[in-house]
């Protein structure tokens, strides 16, 4: 592996589920400050990476290392403190709060619970309240939702609701940002802001993003390394020029 | 503390109006029931927090409750200790018991979960009847000495009102500010999608087991205050079926706002006794009763009657002509 990746490597990583080996020895490292895509045709298993490396699955074998931090190790919790978030392939927001809320729970996670000092009303605690409502609306404004806050998620559309789970997920301070499908069920204007979106997260907020996509133009616009997954295996890896012109993705695409 | 007063105004109001209740139907009797319900209060906002905003279902709440009653009741009769004390110890060893239970029980969702705390009720309760010698068995424990703290002892149903509702008083409060801060989001939040919250960074674990011990804790002191006002506790009436009845307070009252708890709690301890007067159609009208409040209110009542009231004030205003 290239000294300089590492910010984030994956090393021979592998799931199966049975007899179903969705994710077979998958390994790469992203550098910091990188936009790495991952993409392949449906089934290839880039949910499944992106479950593994947030925690939300166990992997069967390999590593994952986050500056250092053995990621494969921790759990769910301890991987979003270390500064890992994503956002999902189908949105899950919470219905039942506004939109606000829903931002302010991202932004929660660092806070110390507190239970007892909470329910007393602690002027602390409502003092660090005011500050996580301030940072919540900064995420808001940042990417353009402030005029929802309060409303439910589910009277926003689509593509609105796709931009409330990047903000959640911003909430939370990340160094590393797992995008799941951003792009899926959006037209091309709210492709063209996502992309810009997802420039500005980059580039103001320095944050590294692992992007999984179908949309090719946004893939080839934004990605600074492209892997390519075909049955839980790498395909190949490059940049998009590479990638694009290589007749195995050509056929993985369009040869199913 | 002159802020917490000053804007729980209308709550301090509405209990000096519950107090003044059975002066003014001149039916004393009615002190116990408001007493009870205030005492099933204190459970029904703990079951709020874990049931109407975590959903951790909890079928076994009426189990820690007899570990309160029971704990004070044996401390301060056989023992011969302080009533504090005993509440004390009611909490210790209720904290002790929920924690030790909570870690392997909250692995558990949905049914499962329903099923471990409905057992550990169960158990419970057996294993007060089987404890003869230290729990009187079937017989129950008697003569248990009125709550009192230092010299001062309780005497009368008015006492027991201002001791039992000031505490519902403090324990509503501090379940108000849970439920507006970030530990109400994120109860709501582990309703809704556990792994999300956890996936957000919040250790769901250690919060549903915080909020487990503490609502068992809450019973425990609903228990400790029972056997003290009562001053007799048997196993019955800490059986599973109370527990199936603390759940139905949470939602019949409603889980939108926390006063629902509250409501709740009234509303199941006063519908027997307001129907008493039918005899043979009482238990049918109970069930319908029932029913109607599920299909007709399915927020619950507190919620009802928010919107009844929203209603009644838009068209007020209307009628005078102010615009709305």
């Amino acid at each position: 592996m290239n000294n300089r990746d590492n910010f984030f490597q994956a090393q021979e990583v592998s799931k199966n589920f049975g007899g179903l080996q969705a994710l077979d020895k998958v390994s790469f490292g992203v550098e910091e400050g990188q936009i790495f895509s991952i993409i392949g045709p449906n089934g290839a298993g880039k949910t499944t990476l992106f479950n593994v490396i947030s925690g939300m699955m166990p992997c069967s074998r390999g590593k994952i290392v986050l500056r250092d931090l053995p990621l494969h190790k921790m759990n769910v919790c301890s991987i979003s403190r270390a500064g890992v978030a994503r956002t999902f392939q189908n949105i899950r927001l919470f219905p039942n709060m506004t939109v606000l809320e829903n931002v302010l729970l991202g932004c929660e996670a660092k806070t110390v619970q507190g239970f007892l000092f909470t329910g007393f009303g602690i002027p602390t605690i409502r003092r660090m309240e005011k500050d996580k409502r301030e940072r919540a609306l900064h995420w808001l404004d940042l990417l353009k939702l402030a005029d929802y806050n309060d409303e439910k998620p589910t009277s926003l559309p689509y593509g609105l609701q796709k931009r409330l789970e990047i903000a959640r997920a911003l909430g939370t301070e990340p160094i590393l940002l797992l995008l799941d499908e951003p792009a899926a069920g959006l037209n091309d204007v709210e492709i063209g802001e996502l992309q810009k979106i997802i420039e500005m997260i980059r580039e103001t907020l320095k944050v590294t993003i692992l992007l999984v996509d179908h949309n090719a133009n946004l893939i080839m616009s934004l990605s600074d390394f492209i892997m390519v997954l075909d049955f839980g295996k790498v395909l190949t890896m490059g940049t998009a020029n590479e990638v694009r012109n290589d007749p195995r993705v050509i056929a993985a695409y369009l040869g199913k | 503390m002159k802020t917490v007063f000053l804007k729980s105004y209308k709550t301090i109001l509405l209990f000096f109006l519950l107090f003044l209740l059975p002066v003014a139907l001149n039916k004393p009797f009615i002190y116990t029931i408001l007493n009870v319900s205030g005492i099933n209060a204190l459970t029904v906002l703990g079951l709020l927090l874990l049931v109407g905003y975590a959903g951790q279902i909890s079928f076994g709440h009426a189990g820690f409750m007899a570990l309160g009653a029971y704990t004070s009741a044996i401390v301060v009769v056989k023992l011969n200790m302080p009533v504090l004390i005993g509440v004390l110890s009611g909490f210790i060893i209720t904290s002790i018991v929920a924690g030790l239970l909570a870690i392997p029980v909250l692995k558990l969702k949905g049914y499962y979960l329903a099923m471990a705390t409905l057992a550990f009720g169960i158990i419970f309760s057996k294993l007060v009847i089987e404890l003869k010698e230290l729990t009187g068995g079937p017989v129950g424990i008697g003569e248990i000495p009125p709550f009192s703290v230092g010299d001062l002892i309780l005497h009368g149903e008015e006492a027991y009102f201002i001791l039992i509702w000031s505490i519902v008083f403090i324990v509503y409060q501090f379940c108000k500010n849970i439920e507006a801060s970030h530990i109400g989001r994120m109860l709501k939040g582990i309703n809704t999608d556990e792994d999300v919250v956890s996936c957000l960074g919040v250790d769901v674990k250690r919060i549903k087991i915080i909020v487990f011990v503490f609502s068992a804790v809450l019973a425990s002191l609903s228990g400790s205050l029972y056997a003290h006002y009562m001053k007799y506790i048997s196993p019955e009436v800490f059986s599973a079926d109370n527990s199936v009845f603390l759940i139905m307070m949470v939602f019949l009252g409603g889980t939108r706002y926390v006063w629902g708890a509250l409501l709740g709690s009234l509303l199941l301890n006063f519908l027997p006794e307001v129907l008493r007067a039918y005899k043979d159609y009482s238990i049918g009208l109970y069930g319908l009763a029932l029913v109607f409040i599920v299909l007709l209110m399915p927020e619950g009542l507190s919620a009802f009657l928010v919107k009844v009231y929203a209603i009644i004030s838009k068209s007020f205003k209307i009628q005078n002509g102010v615009p709305s």
